[in-house]
């Protein structure tokens, strides 16, 4: 459950960045109303369930075990590979702007700390998805 | 590899310990109730460690809770 939780919030900010990211569309006095009505309903949404997990949660029991940690590490992994390759190709297109005068997908310094910010924020998400896809697998 | 399939006695083991639930065994062997679900379904293969405390738990040797077949 805390895999969905995290997930969920991590595609709300990847949503509101890309809103901040792209830039307000025209008619955003109509749209901003209901993004932040949606951003609150699933802040207090995760909220909820975190806290309603913590009450249930039976103290006798084992909170982590070797599965658990396995199905992290895979997370991790998945995450780790995605970093990587985007960065490799980030800095590709760098030296192909400079060196070649390429004109890349990622130009200018504004744009780079966007895609540096997209890349941590779907490795994140790959991080999650990968946990819930093995959970679900090996069975909760 | 993968022709191999480690299977387990646990449910059965549990029933003939006077009716263990998945808890008890869980507790006792220091793993959530969802992994020892998990190896019931044989959809998780344990570390060797946590192998040898579950037989340990029912007092029998490591080959009559898991079983490697082809």
């Amino acid at each position: 459950m805390y895999a969905w939780t995290s997930l969920l919030s991590s595609i709300s900010v990847v949503v509101i960045y890309t809103v901040y990211a792209i830039g307000l569309p025209e008619n955003w006095a109509e749209v901003e109303s209901q993004l932040a009505s949606i951003f609150i309903k699933v802040f207090l949404f995760v909220l909820v369930i975190e806290i309603a997990l913590e009450i249930l949660k039976n103290k006798n029991e084992v909170e982590k075990d070797e599965r658990d940690e396995m199905v992290a590490g895979k997370g991790y992994r998945n995450a780790y590979h995605f970093l990587m390759v985007s960065v490799v190709f980030v800095l590709f297109q760098m030296i192909m702007e400079n060196i070649l005068g390429f004109q890349s997908l990622v130009y200018g310094s504004v744009s780079l700390v966007h895609v540096l910010i997209y890349v941590v924020l779907l490795a994140s998400i790959i991080n999650r998805g990968t946990q819930i896809f093995f959970y679900r697998r090996i069975g909760f | 590899m993968s022709n191999f399939k480690i299977e387990n006695n646990i449910r059965t083991l549990r029933f003939h310990s006077g009716e263990m639930t998945q808890a008890e065994l869980a507790k006792r062997v220091g793993v959530t109730r969802q992994t020892i679900n998990a190896l019931e379904a044989n959809k998780y293969n344990p570390s060797l460690e946590l192998a040898f405390r579950i037989a340990d738990v029912f007092d029998v040797g490591l080959e009559e809770v898991f079983t490697y077949e082809k």
